[in-house]
């Protein structure tokens, strides 16, 4: 699986390590910066595959098929044992010492063990391990698995149907966590009563996420087949899910051949006759083209080779027209240095009138927002407690999820009609910024243009490159935090928040860029907005139903709620001015420093000026060929 | 025909044991004695009533199969039958209860078919197709009209059970979250209605979803209870030994060995089918087991363990031995209930603590 993306993969970390490299050289430590940041993001990005099935539904099998182990040491294959822990395969490379060992998780215990691969069966078979009477919470195998290509995770999960409770707890953890889930239906025994429930229960959240793969087709009688298709098909739509495509897949032949050692030509045609080719090709299409995480990956990657190629355009003409300098006399370059302090000037006033202007403008939208949105929560609240008080549902679920999911979509409700407004306001607001600071830029560059010594460089130019994929990279930022905090505010809710605003201030989308910081806070704030106000609402609830104190508790929760956020969003904007202050003064320390070498090795004759300025344009030249390759590749993976 | 003052005694010897179960029983509950005690005696209670249905009713034995959908239990009649009869699938089928009831001189086949409404219908039939046709109609899901109960009479000459006098009831597949409405609530109802009249329970279940949680459940409340039930595994899913299968039915059923039958239906029907040797597939021995079963249901086989057991009961716990005269009851019953009866008595004896008084 994901073979083209692993070799892309590969290739843009290799470049990117380059280019940063390469960007520290030429005095722009922030690119780099950026560039290590987004590789590493890169780096660290994997998918996550979960299967899911009760027991007997052909896992183990598949799992160790789409591994790629030629062993059942793994996963237990026998009938008799089932998996007791939720347990991540990764391959070694995603170790922090790229080491062949399994981390096995313990109730209660923040650090893990750490056990060969071999010894994993102990702790995750009803054998070893009867009843999980050893507390595994979890378990990450990090192993050889030439399948995963370093990309993907897959996560094997107990049998739902299987007696021990005490998993399902963990599976509903995981499941957010999945990139796409594969649902194991047996031939011999289609979706009982329990699957089928089970299937009602994924019908809010996984909708799309959802690949339906029918197993042992071999042990069902050719003339009930079209019956056995029919069922499947009949009861998840019942359930509420769909199902345009069910792949029927027989893994045991190609898992078998490939562990007696047949021969590659038969194993490739098992491969293709058993299904199993045909899965793997939808799952990876699917999620390069649908998973949250690629709504930001591949635009951040687009935009981080964008910002290679404007910063070696950049620098291969510098050291062109550089180089066309040599002749000219040191005077004129003394003369150009002058103008420019008095056009710098004039640049910072620019910058600084025009992130005044932002700064009211982001605060005026915010405000506003915040206004919309406390009236339109109050009226959801009320609508919850109308709902609440009518359906009896004190007592029994107050307090429970339900009521927080209750709160939770209605408030997502709510945000959902007024982010559009909001993401189009503050996205404005930037936009007016940007562009008054590149009118600045230009007067400060286009004075100069008669010695063409100096051309825009790279971070500027680079910004509305960076910009446009910012949308992306703050909505994944925005996503995936979203999504973990909801997972996390499970537990505890201001915890989450906490670590949300942790994952945004330290998350590598922030600083990318000043737009992208934007549309993070946007998108983060609906995030925010829901998850602290939901748990604090359903709190306030019921707490206020206990003192019989409904509409006051509510309002005042909301309203400090509400003021909270208002700061938070207000804050946000201090990061962009910032972005932009930095950004400026680095463009024209640059700018000076530069004409300040070229005058000094004119003056003073240095023998090696003109061949390191050659071979400064000749690495430019080929970093900036070498990104255009890899968008290439990008664009048609994409 | 028995009616209950015929012997000198003042209830027939069932009778007495089951009133002072029930004794102990009231006991149990105003001593708030543990859940299990109290467990134990309804359970002991239950299989006192079915003994006394047994010796009361002229109506044959019923022999059920119980659990939840696609556990082979209609496979597993068809081959105690020797008949291609029951409507089978890979999914959901049986909708309703069939009952199979031997009529020695009869040439071919009738199916009574008793419909919601009340109405029965009687089809008149020669050839197994047009049985298994009309089973399919009325009693599985591929058909229209669902019966309440269908009842099919043969000569079935090859069925030992059938032979000894019994019925064998196949029941839809059954679970305990149903919800009311759904097709699936509605059948677990009918099983659970046939459940009631039945004398010897088959718990079937697939030897590959032993472990599977929904059976466990349908097991724990519904089957236990009504101690000793036969767990029946179709074996052909299990890939190790014989030994293996037994052990992981034992341990998670809670069941001792002796109620543990690994049976293929497929195999026994291919036996059949090319004359060969059906002991592999371990149908001649879940025969033997009902047959045996059968037996002991009778008073004069069945009374005895009942009596041992309650001896259990009270020797452990003497706060819930009933009053003196139902021990004298008891006693007085037992000495005039027959040879059978006589000798259970003698065992009793042996252990003169069960009859110190209170």
């Amino acid at each position: 699986m994901f073979d083209q993306f692993a070799v892309l993969k590969e290739n843009a970390l290799r470049h990117l390590a380059a280019a940063a490299d390469f960007a520290r050289r030429v005095h722009r430590p922030q690119v780099a910066q950026q560039l290590e940041e987004g590789a590493r993001h890169l780096a660290a990005n994997r998918y996550n595959i979960a299967l899911i099935g009760n027991m007997n539904r052909g896992k183990s099998t598949l799992l160790n098929t789409l591994l790629g182990r030629s062993d059942d040491n793994l996963s237990p294959v026998a009938a008799k044992v089932c998996t007791a822990a939720i347990i991540q395969y990764l391959s070694r490379e995603a170790h922090p010492d790229k080491v062949a060992e399994a981390q096995v998780f313990l109730e209660g215990q923040p650090e893990p063990l750490r056990v060969p691969v071999e010894a994993v069966r102990e702790y995750i078979t009803e054998e070893h391990n009867p009843g999980n009477e050893k507390a595994v919470r979890s378990v990450n195998v990090f192993g050889d698995f030439p399948l995963l290509h370093n990309v993907v995770t897959l996560v094997d999960t107990p049998g739902r149907g299987a007696v021990q409770r005490h998993h399902e707890v963990l599976l509903d953890e995981f499941l957010p966590m999945a990139d796409a889930i594969i649902f194991l239906i047996a031939g011999d025994l289609p979706i009982e009563a329990s699957e089928r429930s089970f299937l009602e229960q994924l019908r809010d959240a996984e909708r799309e996420r959802i690949f339906f793969v029918l197993t042992k087709l071999d042990e069902v009688a050719a003339r009930d087949l079209p019956a056995v298709r029919e069922w499947v098909h009949k009861q998840i739509k019942e359930s509420g899910l769909h199902c345009d495509r069910l792949f029927e897949v027989s893994a045991r032949g190609l898992f078998e051949a490939r562990r007696t050692g047949q021969d590659a030509d038969e194993i490739a045609r098992l491969h293709r006759e058993s299904g199993v080719a045909e899965l793997e090709a939808e799952l990876e299409r699917f999620i390069i083209a649908k998973s949250e995480k690629n709504s930001a990956l591949l635009p951040r990657l687009r935009a981080l080779l964008d910002e290679v190629g404007n910063l070696s355009n950049a620098v291969a003409s510098d050291a062109e027209s550089d180089l066309a300098a040599f002749v000219d006399d040191t005077g004129k370059i003394e003369q150009e240095l002058k103008d420019l302090e008095g056009r710098a000037k004039e640049l910072r006033r620019t910058r600084d009138k025009a992130t005044e202007k932002f700064r009211r403008a982001w605060a005026r939208v915010v405000s506003k927002f915040c206004r919309d949105f406390e009236s339109r929560a109050t009226a959801a609240a009320d609508r919850i407690l109308e709902k609440i008080n009518k359906g009896g549902l004190i007592g029994t679920a107050l307090g429970s999820f339900k009521i927080k999911r209750l709160i939770e979509d209605a408030l997502r409700r709510e945000v959902s009609v007024l982010l559009p407004t909001l993401d189009e306001q503050l996205a404005a607001a930037a936009e007016s910024l940007k562009a008054e600071i590149d009118t600045g830029w230009e007067t400060y560059q286009r004075s100069r243009a008669p010695t063409g010594l100096v051309t825009p460089t790279a971070s500027l130019l680079g910004l509305g490159g960076v910009a446009t994929a910012g949308a992306g990279a703050l909505s994944s930022v925005g996503a995936a935090v979203a999504a973990w905090a909801d997972f996390a505010s499970k537990t505890n809710a201001q915890g989450a928040l906490q670590a949300l605003w942790c994952a945004l201030k330290g998350g590598g989308a922030v600083n990318t860029a000043a737009t992208a910081a934007m549309t993070a806070t946007v998108h983060a704030a609906g995030g925010i907005v829901i998850t602290f106000a939901a748990s604090w609402i359903a709190q306030k609830i019921i707490v206020a139903v206990q003192e019989n104190r409904v509409p006051e508790l509510v309002n005042s929760a909301l309203k400090t709620m509400n003021a909270e956020l208002e700061k938070k969003l207000v804050e946000r904007s201090q990061e962009i001015i910032g972005i932009y202050h930095d950004l400026v003064e680095e463009e024209i320390a640059i700018t000076e420093e530069r004409l300040r070498d070229l005058q000094q090795s004119i003056a003073s004759r240095d023998p090696q000026a003109r061949p390191a300025l050659e071979a400064r344009r000749d690495e430019a030249k080929q970093l900036f060929a070498a990104q255009r390759d890899l968008a290439h590749s990008l664009r048609l993976l994409a | 025909m028995s009616n209950e003052t015929q012997s000198s005694g003042r209830f027939a010897p069932v009778v007495s044991l089951a009133v002072l179960v029930w004794r102990s029983q009231k006991l149990a509950e105003q001593e708030k004695s543990p859940k299990g005690r109290q467990e134990q005696l309804q359970t002991l209670a239950r299989r006192l009533a079915r003994i006394r249905s047994f010796e009361l009713s002229s109506a044959p034995k019923h022999v059920g199969v119980f659990g939840a959908p696609n556990r082979g239990k209609s496979t597993l009649l068809n081959a105690l039958l020797g008949y291609d009869l029951l409507p089978t699938s890979p999914m959901p089928l049986s909708t309703t209860t069939i009952e199979i009831v031997r009529e020695v001189d009869r040439a071919g086949w009738e199916v009574e078919v008793h419909l919601a409404n009340g109405r029965v219908e009687p089809h008149e039939t020669d050839s197994d197709r047009s049985v298994a046709n009309l089973l399919e109609r009325y009693g599985s899901r591929r058909g229209a009209t669902t019966a309440e109960r269908i009842r099919v009479r043969g000569a079935f000459g090859g069925c030992r059970i059938l032979n000894q006098g019994g019925v064998l009831l196949d029941t839809p597949g059954a679970e305990v979250a149903f919800e009311p409405d759904t097709p699936l609530g509605r059948e677990t109802e009918r099983a659970l209605r046939a459940l009631s009249e039945t004398h010897v329970v088959l718990f079937c279940t697939r030897a590959d979803q032993i472990g599977s949680r929904s059976d466990f459940e349908f097991f724990e409340e519904h089957i236990r209870p009504l101690a000793p039930v036969h767990v029946v595994t179709c074996k052909e899913k299990w890939t190790d030994g014989r030994d293996e299968l037994l052990n992981s039915a034992m341990k998670q059923y809670g069941v001792s060995e002796s109620n543990v039958v690994p049976v293929s239906a497929h195999e026994a029907m291919r036996a059949r089918a090319v004359g060969a040797d059906l002991g592999p597939s371990g149908l001649l021995e879940l025969e033997t087991h009902i047959l045996g079963e059968l037996d002991r249901l009778t008073p004069e086989r069945g009374l005895l363990p009942c009596v041992q057991e309650f001896q259990r009961v009270v020797k452990e716990d003497h706060t819930l031995r009933p009053e003196k005269v139902h021990f004298e009851n008891l006693r007085t019953s037992l000495r005039d209930g027959g040879a059978a009866c006589v000798q259970s008595l003698n065992e009793i004896e042996k252990n003169a603590d069960f009859w110190k008084l209170k």
